[in-house]
C-alpha cells in the first residue's frame, strides 16, 4: 500500500468489501442499537430500509432479539459458536462476534443456510423412504443411526439400536467375537422359540449383529456352536458357504428361517473415508430379497420339473419315430422316410433346448457343481473331438487338432469343458460351408492356456460378436434358420468358462470365417512338474485310480499315462465300485483313507463282488499297516507320498509280466490316433503316438514299435517316405506297417506299397484294424514275449 | 436266449422299450411297476433289468434297493431308465446298487447297444 493513501481512505474500501459480501453483517452498540448492516443483513433479516438507530426490540427477529439482549447482559455469556434462527421461509446461521479494547458492542454475522437444511431434509426423507435397511457404524462399530426399514427387519426400536455395538465381523461371519451384550438382551429380542426351529431365525440376525453370535434360549452361542446344532438342516450350508470368504464391500447373502418364517438378505458393507483419507465408520445395508429369492427357486423347480416331465412324451416321439426310421417297423417309402426325419431332427431339438434349459437354471441357481482339477487340455480335446467321429465319417469332413503335447495343466472341470468344446465344434462344423474344414488349437500364453476353434464359414459382424454370448440370441439369416440350434449354447459356454475363472471370446472376419476362444488358468506349480518316468518300454492296460483327493489322483493319472496306461479315476467309494464294474480295469491303486467311508471296506466290497475280485489292488496310504492291508487282499502297497518309478513297477508287474505289443500310430489327425489309441488300449496293447513323419522316426529311435500304424497324406514328411525310410533300416525293416489312407494310391508309389504288410481305408472302422493288428502281431507275439527283451 | 425285464408305468415306453430289445432278438420280460417287477425278477430270474425310476408306489431306487437285498435277485444287474438326467439324480441310482444310468429319452439302437454292453456281449 502507498503512503499517500489516507486512513479514510482505507476504511472507505473496507466499507465498500462490507457492503458488497454475500453475508450478512449487523453491528450493535452496547445499548441494543444498531449502529451499522450492510444490505446482505438487512435483506437476510427481511429489514426494510437502513436499520440503523433502531434498537433490535424494534427490528421485528425475535429469535435474534433474545441472543443479542442476553450477550449485552453485564455477565451475559457469548460464546463464538454459530446457532441457527428461522426467519420467514430462510434457516439462517448466526455468529456473534464481541468487539475488542472492552468497547461492549456486537457483531452479528449471518449465513443463508436454506439450502443446506433442505439437503439434509430430502436425505432424512430418502433414509425413511427406502426399502433397504441402513445402518451407519463409527469407527468403533456402534450404531449412530438406522432407518425404520432396518429397525423393522431387525424387530429392533431406535434406542436399542443407536448406540449399541455391532458385531460387523460376526454379521459377516467372519471371526466370531465375544458378546459384547449380556444374554437378557438376546432374550428380549427372541421372536421364534428355538427349541423348535433349527435352523435360524431373524431374531438370529439380530442377536448376531449385537453380538456376533447366536443365541438360543437366551444363552448367546458362538457361530460354531449355532452350525454344530444345524448340521443337518440346509439351511446351514448355504450359510457357512455364503460367510466363508466376504471382502466389506461385496453382497453377500444370508438366509434365515425360522418357524417357516423365511428371511433372505443380502447384506452391503461400506467403508466411510473423509475427505482427508481418515475411516470414520461405516455402512451396513441389508436387503430383504427373501421374494426375489423364493420367485428365482420357484422358476428353478418349474424348469426343472418341466423338463422332466417333457422328457416322458418326447421319449415315446423319439423311440417309435427311430424305430420306424431304422426299418424295426417295416418297410417305408422315401417320403414317408424323409418325413419322418424331419420328425425326429425337431425331436432331438426339442431334446437340446430342454437340456440347455436345465443347464441354464442350473448354472443361474448356482446349483451347478464344477469338479474343478489340473487338467490335460490335448485329453480334453481328444475327448471332444472324438464325439464327432459319426459325423465327419459320414460327411467327409474333418476336425483338425493342432495342439502341441508339452501344455501345462489348467484348472477345470473336465467334462464341462469338454461340453463348451463340443458345442464350440458342433458350432463351427453347422456354420461352415460343405467340405470346410474345422481347426482346433491350443497354446500356453502368460498364466493362462487358450483353446480356439477356428471355421472357414461366413464369419459374423462386429454388432452379431457382441450380442452372440446372450441367451436365445441367433444371427438372424437363412442359414441359421435352416441349422436350427436353441440359441442357448454360447451363453452357457460363456457362463462354464467364466465359472472356472477363464474368459471367452470369439474373433471374426465377415466372409472369412470365425475363431472362437476361451482361456483357462494354470492349475498350481506344484501339479506341473513333470513326473520321472524311467527308459523302459511303453506298457499298455487300464488301472483305476481311486482316491479322495482329485489332485493326488491326477498326478497318479499323470505318471501312469505317461507310462502308457489308459486311467479312470474315482473319487469316491460308491464311483470306485460303479468304475470298476464297468470298465474292469487291470489294476485299482486305492487311498485306503478315504473321505465317504474307510477303503478297507472298498476293498471288502470289490473283492465281494464277482466281477471285480479278481482285479489285484495297490494300496498307496500314508497309513503303513502292511499286515491289515495284505489281510483284505491288496495285492501289494506303496506308501504315500508316491515313488513314481516304484508305482510304476508295481502296476507293471500286475499289468502282467508279459509286456505289451507296442503299435506306433501316426496321423496328423489327432481325433484318428485318440480313437484308434483307445481302442487299441482296451484291447491290451501299449500305444505310442506320432503326428507326422519326423515325428514318427524319432518314436522308432525311440523304441522300436511291434507294429505301425501309418497315414500317407501329413505335413513336413509323409508316409511314403517314411516307408521308404524304415523298409531301408537295418533293424526296423521287418516292423510291419499297415496303411491308413483317404485317397487313391498315387501310381508312383504302388511299388513301396507291396511292402507294407496291409492297407485299410478311411473312414476307419477301429475293431477292423484292431483285428488286423492282432492278426500281424499273432506272427511276432514270440518276439514281444521274449524276457530279455523286456527288460531292456 | 438272453432275457431282460424291463419296468416303466408309461405303457408306451415300456412297450418302446420291450419292441426294440425283441426286434434285436432279446426275451423280454414286462413289468409296469416296481412291485410286480420285484416278483417277476424272483420268479424269472432275467439276466438284466431295465428299470425305470419314476413310478407310483414303488419307485425305481427302492426297487433295486430291494432287488439288491433279496439274496434271490441280488445277482441280476440292474440299469435305470429314467428321465431324471443330473449327476446327483444318477449318483442315487448307482447307490442303490444299479450298474448304470440311461437317460430318456434314448435312441432304440443305441439302448439295444448299450444293453448288450452291459451283458458282455
Amino acid at each position: 500500500m502507498t503512503g499517500g493513501r489516507s486512513r479514510h481512505a482505507h476504511d472507505a474500501d473496507l466499507a465498500r468489501l462490507v457492503d458488497a459480501a454475500d453475508d450478512g453483517l449487523i453491528c450493535f452498540g452496547e445499548d441494543g442499537i444498531v449502529l451499522y448492516a450492510n444490505p446482505a443483513a438487512r435483506e437476510l433479516l427481511g429489514v426494510d430500509g437502513d436499520p440503523t438507530g433502531v434498537a433490535v426490540s424494534e427490528l421485528g427477529v425475535p429469535a435474534l432479539r433474545e441472543r443479542i439482549l442476553h450477550c449485552l447482559k453485564p455477565r451475559g455469556r457469548c460464546g463464538p459458536q454459530p446457532f441457527s434462527i428461522q426467519v420467514g421461509e430462510r434457516t439462517l446461521s448466526c455468529r456473534i462476534w464481541r468487539a475488542r479494547n472492552g468497547v461492549r458492542a456486537l457483531a452479528v454475522s449471518v449465513h443463508d443456510e436454506s439450502h443446506l437444511v433442505s439437503h439434509q431434509e430430502r436425505i432424512g426423507a430418502v433414509l425413511d423412504a427406502t426399502a433397504d435397511g441402513l445402518l451407519v457404524l463409527s469407527p468403533a462399530d456402534e450404531v449412530t443411526f438406522a432407518n425404520p426399514a432396518a429397525l423393522k427387519m431387525l424387530h429392533a426400536k431406535e434406542h436399542d439400536l443407536v448406540g449399541a455395538r455391532v458385531s460387523v465381523d460376526g454379521l459377516l461371519g467372519m471371526e466370531p467375537s465375544e458378546p459384547v451384550l449380556g444374554a437378557g438382551h438376546c432374550r428380549e429380542i427372541m421372536k421364534c422359540d428355538l427349541e423348535e426351529c433349527p435352523a435360524y431365525s431373524s431374531a438370529d440376525i439380530r442377536c448376531w449383529l449385537m453380538n456376533g453370535t447366536l443365541c438360543e434360549g437366551g444363552k448367546p452361542q458362538t457361530f460354531a456352536e449355532k452350525q454344530e446344532r444345524c448340521r443337518d438342516c440346509e439351511t446351514h450350508e448355504i450359510l457357512s458357504e455364503t460367510l466363508d470368504v466376504l471382502s466389506h464391500d461385496e453382497y453377500r447373502e444370508l438366509d434365515l428361517q425360522c418357524n417357516g418364517n423365511r428371511l433372505v438378505v443380502k447384506v452391503k458393507v461400506t467403508p466411510i473415508i473423509d475427505s482427508d483419507g481418515d475411516y470414520t465408520g461405516r455402512v451396513v445395508a441389508i436387503r430383504d430379497i427373501t421374494s426375489e429369492y423364493e420367485i428365482a427357486q420357484m422358476k428353478n423347480e418349474f424348469v426343472s420339473t418341466v423338463s422332466h416331465e417333457l422328457r416322458t412324451p418326447l421319449t415315446s416321439i423319439k423311440g417309435y419315430v427311430d424305430l420306424i426310421l431304422d426299418g424295426d417297423a417295416g418297410e417305408i417309402n422315401d417320403i414317408q422316410h424323409e418325413f419322418l426325419s424331419i420328425v425326429k431332427e425337431n425331436s432331438d431339438r426339442l431334446v437340446e433346448l430342454i437340456n440347455d434349459m436345465l443347464d441354464i437354471s442350473r448354472i443361474e441357481s448356482g446349483r451347478i457343481h464344477l469338479k474343478v482339477e489340473p487338467e490335460y487340455i490335448p485329453d480334453i480335446v481328444d475327448g471332444a473331438v472324438d464325439t464327432f467321429r459319426a459325423v465327419l465319417a459320414q460327411t467327409g469332413r474333418a476336425v483338425k487338432v493342432r495342439v502341441p503335447d508339452d501344455l501345462p495343466l489348467v484348472t477345470a472341470d473336465r467334462d464341462r469343458v469338454r461340453q463348451v468344446l463340443i458345442n464350440l465344434i458342433s458350432n463351427a462344423l453347422k456354420y461352415s460351408p460343405e467340405g470346410g474344414d474345422v481347426t482346433v488349437k491350443a497354446k500356453h500364453t502368460g498364466n493362462t492356456v487358450t483353446v480356439s476353434v477356428s471355421d472357414k464359414g461366413l464369419g459374423i459382424s462386429r454388432e452379431d460378436q457382441k450380442l452372440l454370448f446372450t441367451k436365445f440370441y441367433r444371427v438372424d439369416s437363412a442359414m441359421t434358420r435352416e441349422i436350427g440350434g436353441t440359441g442357448l449354447g454360447l451363453s452357457i459356454c460363456k457362463s462354464i468358462i467364466e465359472l472356472l475363472g477363464g474368459e471367452i471370446g470369439v474373433k471374426s472376419t465377415p466372409g472369412s470365417g470365425s475363431t472362437f476362444w476361451f482361456s483357462l488358468p494354470l492349475a498350481p506349480e506344484e501339479m506341473v512338474r513333470k513326473p520321472e518316468v524311467s527308459g523302459s518300454r511303453p506298457a499298455g492296460g487300464t488301472v483305476l485310480v481311486v482316491d479322495s483327493d482329485p489332485e493326488i489322483a491326477s498326478l497318479i493319472e499323470t505318471y501312469l499315462r505317461r507310462r502308457g496306461y489308459l486311467v479312470y479315476k474315482a473319487y469316491t467309494a460308491d464311483e470306485a465300485l460303479a468304475t470298476a464294474r464297468r470298465v474292469k480295469p487291470q489294476v485299482i491303486t486305492l487311498d485306503v483313507i478315504m473321505e465317504d467311508g474307510d477303503g478297507f471296506d472298498l476293498m471288502t466290497r470289490l473283492r465281494e463282488n464277482p466281477d471285480t475280485s479278481s482285479i489285484p489292488v495297490v494300496v498307496l496310504s500314508i497309513v503303513c499297516d502292511e499286515g491289515r492291508i495284505c489281510r483284505f487282499g491288496a495285492a501289494n502297497y506303496l506308501e504315500k507320498p508316491i515313488d513314481s518309478s516304484r508305482l510304476l513297477e508295481v502296476v507293471g508287474n500286475l499289468v502282467g509280466s508279459k509286456d505289451s505289443p507296442l503299435a506306433l500310430i501316426v496321423d496328423d489327425d489327432r481325433s484318428v490316433v485318440s480313437l484308434l489309441s483307445e481302442t487299441l488300449h482296451r484291447r491290451g496293447f501299449a500305444v505310442a503316438r506320432a503326428y507326422d513323419g519326423t515325428e514318427a522316426l524319432a518314436a522308432i529311435e525311440d523304441r522300436v514299435p511291434d507294429v505301425m500304424l501309418l497315414d500317407l497324406r501329413m505335413p513336413r514328411m509323409d508316409g511314403y517316405e517314411v516307408i521308404k525310410r524304415v523298409k531301408r533300416h537295418a533293424e526296423w525293416g521287418s516292423i510291419p506297417i499297415v496303411v491308413m489312407t483317404a485317397h487313391p494310391i498315387e501310381s508312383a508309389h504302388t511299388d513301396l506299397l507291396a511292402e507294407v504288410a496291409g492297407q485299410i481305408n478311411k473312414p476307419l472302422s477301429p475293431d477292423a484294424i484292431a483285428s488286423k493288428v492282432e492278426e500281424l502281431l499273432s506272427g511276432v507275439s514270440l518276439k514281444v514275449a521274449s524276457p530279455e527283451e523286456v527288460t531292456s | 436266449m438272453t432275457r431282460i425285464l424291463a419296468v416303466d408305468d408309461e405303457p408306451h415306453i415300456l412297450k418302446l422299450v420291450s419292441f426294440s430289445l425283441a426286434a434285436k432278438g432279446f426275451d423280454v420280460l414286462e413289468a409296469s411297476d416296481g412291485l410286480s417287477a420285484l416278483e417277476v425278477a424272483e420268479a424269472e430270474q432275467p439276466d438284466l433289468i431295465l428299470l425305470d425310476v419314476m413310478m407310483p408306489a414303488l419307485d425305481g431306487y427302492e426297487a433295486c434297493r430291494r432287488l439288491k437285498a433279496n439274496p434271490k435277485t441280488a445277482h441280476i444287474p440292474v440299469v435305470m431308465l429314467s428321465a431324471k438326467s443330473q449327476k446327483a439324480e444318477q449318483a442315487v441310482g448307482i447307490e442303490a446298487g444299479a450298474l448304470d444310468y440311461i437317460c430318456k429319452p434314448f435312441t432304440p439302437s443305441d439302448l439295444v447297444s448299450q444293453v448288450r454292453g452291459f451283458l458282455g456281449e
